[in-house]
């Protein structure tokens, strides 16, 4: 070819030269040839200029669609050639994701004036990748609600639904003020939804848009919602998405954590294992969920998004923003952080330090918990010096003797900010469990006030615990209630006995006491196994059928009994609600509510059965009485549950180790003792 | 000048069938070029399906596994079976192997936006037949291949290219924001054509 030109180097191009230059036939010493002539030859460079790429050419035009198609944002081609073409190739990715969108849309307005449960759909408040969360009524009890329910089209997934079982599992967990609350977790036609408190001041980011907050106010709420991830962490549940548009706020300016659609359930079998979806916000990602090292992600990379959240409140943006995901996860990874003092001038010292801490790129290097985080704000909101932040000493030496006063008032503040933070809740638990250890009674409830240690276990959201007129504790329940007294007894022998007062009740409720309780964890759902003593001490308006929504339910006579129960809540599969092996009391006649209403009840627990103590007689079952009436209602229970259903059952065991404390049916309850008396061998 | 025209070979109407069939005769060479240009592809899909960078290259690696050890039995001409449907096949096999490993018990992971890509699960079905689905895959590959290309050329020259052909500028305009002559745009434009070409012929006539 080179010899061709070379016979003629002198020739003017043609109109198939230019077409061949520009589809790019000509090898290299074609082209050299080509251009040494163009550059001597004006003719031919004006022709060159003139020349139009033919319409058809197939390569420039795919490659300009190819461009065309660049994701999400459109992006002048030029910014996109990078370095390491190879490397970036990320960009090609084509994420769409309005995909689904408009399914969607239709979907949620769909069920705007619905009903879900018992709750009228009002409103779509927010979207997020899995689920279309709305503003409900709770019809029955007047109060409004949030509802997540899976997006349509998504129901189908198995693992989209496992995920959201999760989310809903790692809320039930976290009975805590500073995170919003589930109150059911069911379904609707096949779609999954939960029940969540409705929080009514919108976002910690919506807030932010209103100008921003004092460095002592980003100091507080952050220690507050440092304060919760801990609580959070104690139960095994790692956030991993947390920023300002995850922190709701009520309308008193408390934060509640909101959105555990990313959580990581640490106890959860096989975690370690698994290499995660790079899931989560970029802007607040630590580096080491931004590289997608799932294996690192643990309590400290939500103590980054901690850091992350305080250094917004206090500059205003994100500690990085990248023009997209990618770019904004490579920041995270590659780029020093910009001090917030830089973007915000006036950012105290420590604070900022505080801060910096927490963004540090390395885990080991943040503080390693977010109590540790927590602990440092509320020292600086004490005004006194972080712990855990470098320093000069002799600073604060200085500073000490300069202002001696008010660091005295700090230090008496501290001490009672420490004094506070030191009450324990579980403390009182602990010290009942080291004198049952001794073998010594232990004072569950006493005569006045609340029982010294409690858990909800069941029907938080349907009951009530107050102080009553006479000082004693008193639970009302709309439906079944268990509270726990104690999580577990030590002992195989045992007597549990409380004084008890069934006050007015319209329904045929019953209350007493529940023990022998242990309990596991299906779907994020306990199923409960217990033993009961419970009594019904309160006879209705004994001529009127009691009317339950449409239907007159008969008169229910006064009893107690004592029987085996294996349950769990009826709002989640699998619903199991079995009543074994009751035993029931001599007849009686109610007390009713009068002030000398109060009965003994006590059960003595032994490995060979259980005795009740009731209205001064004695009634009982032996062990093998609740096994065979297990096996019973083990085989009634296969024959008829749907398989799945029995496949996730597990079979009950009777023990006299397990939980005890009370329980409250439809009906209101006080009392005023409760005691647990090891009994010897 | 025709005879400086690389020639097509056996371009079919779907991959760069010279590279198929370099990558049968297990050419090393083959598989150092096939690799790359179907890496995103394959990391494409997988990101539609909800999985993480490091989940994606591992799947990139089972992947490339099964077509080495299955390529033999790959009928190209055979109706209905492009290569980019086989190879979406495979890919949406390996992907459902690891989401079924993930539910046995594995996952406890919620899902936020990502999950939104869940449902995206590539089908094992390839839905190759000149739909939205198989353009954009095919544009992915297209555009990899591009930038495979680009990657041996100095910056100056990779600007010019995507100036002129992309974006549509002028020559004269280009060479002005790159402060080099019209001449040297011509002839980035032209170099680079023809590398495609020479590389991928077979993937430009397939829209």
């Amino acid at each position: 070819m080179l010899t061709q030109l070379e016979i003629k180097p002198r020739r003017c191009l043609a109109p198939k030269d230019f077409e061949d230059l520009d589809n790019g036939n000509l090898s290299d010493p074609e082209l050299d040839q080509v251009f040494e002539h163009i550059s001597t030859c004006p003719a031919c460079e004006t022709f060159l200029q003139k020349w139009q790429s033919a319409p058809d050419d197939l390569l420039s035009d795919k490659l300009r669609k190819c461009f065309a198609r660049v994701p999400i944002r459109p992006v002048p081609a030029l910014t996109l050639i990078k370095a390491n073409a190879l490397d970036q190739t990320g960009s090609v990715v084509t994420r769409d994701r309005n995909s689904v969108a408009p399914d969607n849309a239709a979907f949620s307005r769909s069920l705007i004036g619905t009903r879900i449960g018992q709750n009228r759909i009002l409103e779509e408040i927010g979207r997020g990748g899995m689920g279309i969360v709305f503003r409900a009524q709770q019809e029955s009890v007047k109060r409004q609600v949030a509802i997540k329910i899976i997006r349509s089209g998504f129901y189908a997934q198995s693992s989209v639904i496992t995920r959201f079982r999760t989310e809903a599992g790692a809320i039930a967990r976290l009975q805590h003020p500073n995170v919003v609350q589930i109150h059911e977790f069911s379904q609707h036609e096949d779609l999954p939804y939960f029940v969540m408190e409705w929080v009514e001041g919108g976002s910690l980011e919506k807030t932010l848009d209103n100008g921003p907050l004092s460095f002592r106010r980003a100091a507080e709420l952050t220690q507050i919602i440092a304060g919760a991830v801990e609580f959070a962490h104690q139960k095994q549940v790692i956030h991993r998405d947390l920023k300002p548009s995850n922190i709701l706020m009520t309308h008193d300016g408390v934060p509640k954590i909101a959105d555990f659609g990313l959580a990581k359930l640490l106890d959860e079998q096989g975690n370690e294992t698994q290499t995660d979806m790079i899931l989560g916000t970029p802007n607040y990602m630590a580096p080491e969920q931004a590289a997608g090292r799932t294996s690192e992600i643990g309590p400290v990379t939500d103590v980054y998004s901690l850091g992350a959240i305080l250094y917004e409140i206090m500059t205003g943006q994100p500690p990085f923003k990248g023009t997209d995901r990618l770019n904004t996860m490579r920041l995270v990874r590659e780029v020093e952080l910009t001090p917030p003092s830089k973007l915000q001038p006036g950012i105290p010292k420590n604070l900022e330090a505080i801060c910096v801490k927490c963004l540090a790129k390395k885990p080991s290097r943040r503080y390693q918990s977010a109590q540790a985080f927590a602990d440092d704000l509320t020292l600086w909101l004490a005004d006194e010096r972080p712990r855990g932040i470098p320093g000069v000493v002799g600073r604060g030496v200085t500073r000490l003797r300069r202002n001696r006063v008010a660091a005295a008032l700090g230090v008496i503040c501290l001490i009672f900010v420490v004094a506070l933070y030191l009450r324990d809740p579980d403390r009182p638990l602990r010290e009942l469990q080291a004198k049952l250890a001794k073998g010594e009674p232990a004072t569950l409830i006493a005569e006045k006030g609340n029982p010294t240690w409690f858990r909800w276990l069941e029907g938080e959201d349907s009951s009530k615990m107050v102080i009553g007129k006479d000082g004693t504790v008193v639970i009302h329940a709309s439906d079944r209630a268990m509270l726990q007294l104690l999580p577990s007894v030590e002992a195989e022998r045992y007597r549990f006995q409380v004084r008890i007062r069934h006050e007015k009740s319209s329904l045929p409720g019953e209350v007493g006491i529940f023990f022998a309780h242990n309990s596991i964890s299906v779907n994020d759902v306990p199923v409960h196994f217990f033993v009961q003593l419970t009594f019904n001490d309160i006879r209705g308006k004994k001529d009127l059928p009691i009317i339950i929504g449409k239907w007159p339910v008969p008169q229910v006579p006064n009893f107690a009994r004592m029987l085996a129960h294996f349950y769990s809540r009826p709002t989640v599969p699998p619903k199991v609600d079995s009543e074994m092996c009751a035993k029931y009391g001599l007849p009686f006649d109610p007390v009713g509510e009068r002030e000398e209403g109060w009965r003994d009840l006590a059960v003595t627990v032994t490995p060979e059965g259980i005795t009740a103590e009731w209205d001064g007689h004695q009634f009982g079952m032996s062990t093998d009485d609740i096994k065979m009436a297990i096996d019973r209602e083990i085989a009634y229970l296969q024959k008829h549950l749907p398989l799945s259903t029995v496949l996730t059952v597990p079979r009950p065991i009777y023990t006299p180790r397990g939980s005890l404390g009370l329980f409250i049916e439809r009906g209101s309850a006080a009392f005023c003792s409760a005691s647990l008396i090891p009994q010897p061998d | 000048m025709t005879e400086g025209r690389v020639p097509e070979g056996k371009a079919s109407a779907d991959t760069s069938s010279s590279l198929l069939f370099r990558i049968r005769q297990k050419e090393p060479e083959a598989w150092t070029r096939f690799v790359p240009l179907y890496t995103p592809l394959i990391k494409h899909w997988c990101y539609k399906s909800g999985l993480s960078e490091a989940d994606a290259a591992d799947i990139c690696q089972d992947v490339f596994g099964a077509v080495d050890r299955a390529i033999g039995k790959y009928q190209h001409d055979q109706k209905g079976s492009s290569f980019r449907g086989w190879l979406r096949t495979i890919t949406s096999n390996k992907i459902h192997d690891l989401f079924r490993r993930r539910d046995l018990g594995i996952e406890a992971v919620g899902g936020s936006d990502a999950l939104a890509q869940m449902m995206a699960v590539p089908e094992s079905e390839p839905q190759d037949s000149g739909d939205g689905q198989a353009n954009e895959d095919e544009l992915i590959v297209f555009r990899q291949a591009i930038e495979l290309i680009l990657s041996e050329f100095k910056d100056e020259t990779r600007r010019a290219f995507l100036r002129v052909v992309v974006d549509e500028a002028s020559p004269a305009d280009v060479a002005t924001e790159l402060g080099i002559t019209v001449n040297a745009v011509y002839l980035a434009k032209s170099r680079v054509k023809r590398r495609f070409k020479e590389e991928f012929s077979g993937l430009i006539e397939s829209i």
